[in-house]
């Protein structure tokens, strides 16, 4: 009689099942719905934050308000927890994607697991798995990611967070610089460590102020619009504050809300004066 | 209302509440007897311990309709004695052209002080006129006497 050998142990690598990859390629529209899911809950926090400043700064509130800093940190870290969630989910995006594409190849031409194709599996020995794989990626997407933009320097580009976390130096004078102002303070119109609240082409308050990316001078929309009307398009012209290098275009601009903010906080104050002075 | 005369305007309120020590400016007032905005006459003081001490030496500012895109002129009485003006009395200064260091941020308090800081360090590479740029760079003798001669034209005290 023949000595039948049997290996009983499985091999540490198996193939990921034809099934299984079907369903692996569907996971991608499961993932939209969840981003979708995470973008309206930014909305949402943003719309209350938004209400909760134009509360804030509403003229029901006759006298100065105490901000509630309960109800602003609750804020916050609700907001900061969805845009890091998101942040995550499009770097999980990325890497799925890779990922996937790779394990589709890969899986197209390994054979099935069989009886047969036992052996052949058991020599790859301990290769990584599919879903190792995966989160190899995506820790290695983040990292990458995580070196060109810091998770402060990507929930600042969310206007209403900024105006959240700066709203109690605002309230206390609408020209303080703010704490992240410190870092760059050859980019802002500081005067006596103070920010200017006048425009530099009217000399007037700013009205709609917008921000150049360019330089972070702010202007009155209608100023620097009439300014640039002059310039031929794309090209742009010099920034009009003196020493300032850049060239900027109509492109280059977009809503200073923070700006916006010190304006409304600066014309809420002057009422008050004069309801004080009314009394 | 223009850009021009709105920055004008806060020119003017600004410059009344506050300007530098010694120095005056006032817009013109329009045969009608209103004010003239585009039309300012100012005093520039020389500086203490300088050739252009004790004066205030007048001239006049005229902004353009494109102002602030377009930088005011500044003119000394014509014939006044500096290297940078020219006998008409425009006065030669790079913040003040357009093509050179003008920016539209450039307020009337920074001009004046510009202007008065020519007095007493002329710019050699761009001569405005022949008579105090040759003596300025030939003959320092003669040019301090002229420079003190105009300065007690227009003394002040
Ligand atoms: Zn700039």
């Amino acid at each position: 009689m023949a000595n039948l050998h049997i290996n009983a142990n499985l091999p540490l690598y198996i193939p990921l099942h034809h099934e299984l990859v079907r369903e692996f390629e569907t996971a991608d529209s499961n993932h939209l719905l969840v981003l979708q899911e995470v973008q309206n809950a930014i909305d949402d926090v943003s719309a209350q934050g938004k209400a909760y400043i134009d509360f804030v700064l509403s003229d029901d509130n006759r006298a100065p308000v105490q901000v509630n800093q309960d109800t602003l940190n609750t804020l916050l870290t609700a907001l900061r927890q969805h845009i890091v969630s998101k942040y995550e989910l499009e770097c999980w995006k990325q890497s799925a994607h890779q990922a996937r594409a790779r394990i589709r190849n890969q899986q197209r031409n390994e054979p099935e697991l069989t009886v047969e194709t036992m052996d052949l599996y058991r020599e790859y020995g301990e290769k990584r798995q599919f879903a190792d794989e995966i989160i190899h990626d995506y820790q290695d997407d983040k990292e990458l990611k995580q070196q060109e933009r810091t998770m402060d320097q990507v929930v600042n580009t969310y206007d209403t967070y900024v105006q959240l976390r700066n709203l109690v130096y605002i309230l206390q004078d609408p020209s303080n610089p703010l704490p992240t102002d410190a870092d760059n303070e050859d980019d802002v119109a500081v005067a006596g460590g103070k920010i200017s609240l006048r425009d530099p082409l009217s000399l007037d308050y700013y009205e709609e102020p917008v921000i150049s990316r360019k330089c972070m001078h702010v202007f009155s929309r209608a100023t620097i619009h009439q300014y640039l009307a002059g310039s031929s398009g794309r090209l742009g012209k010099n920034c009009p504050v003196d020493g300032c290098e850049a060239t900027i275009s109509f492109n280059d601009l977009k809503p200073d809300l923070i700006m916006a903010l010190r304006m409304k906080v600066l014309r809420k104050r002057g009422r008050e004066q004069r309801n004080i002075e009314r009394i | 209302m223009s850009l021009c005369k709105t920055r004008l305007q806060e020119e003017r309120k600004q410059w009344r509440k506050d300007h530098p020590f010694g120095f005056y400016a006032k817009p013109n007032k329009a045969p009608d007897g209103s004010l003239d905005l585009t039309q300012w006459t100012a005093g520039i003081p020389g500086r203490p311990g300088t050739l252009w001490a004790d004066a205030s030496f007048p001239i006049t500012i005229t902004f353009p309709e494109e102002y602030p895109s377009k930088p005011p002129k500044v003119k000394f009485p014509s014939g006044f004695y500096h290297p940078n003006v020219y006998p008409s009395g425009t006065v030669c200064l790079s913040i003040l052209n357009e093509e050179q260091d003008w920016r539209p941020a450039i307020t009337l308090k920074q001009i004046v002080m510009g202007v008065q800081e020519l007095l007493d360090s002329p710019n050699p590479d761009s001569p405005a006129q022949e008579p105090a740029w040759k003596a300025y760079s030939k003959d320092r003798v003669t040019y301090e006497k002229k420079v003190r001669e105009q300065a007690k034209r227009y003394a002040t005290g």
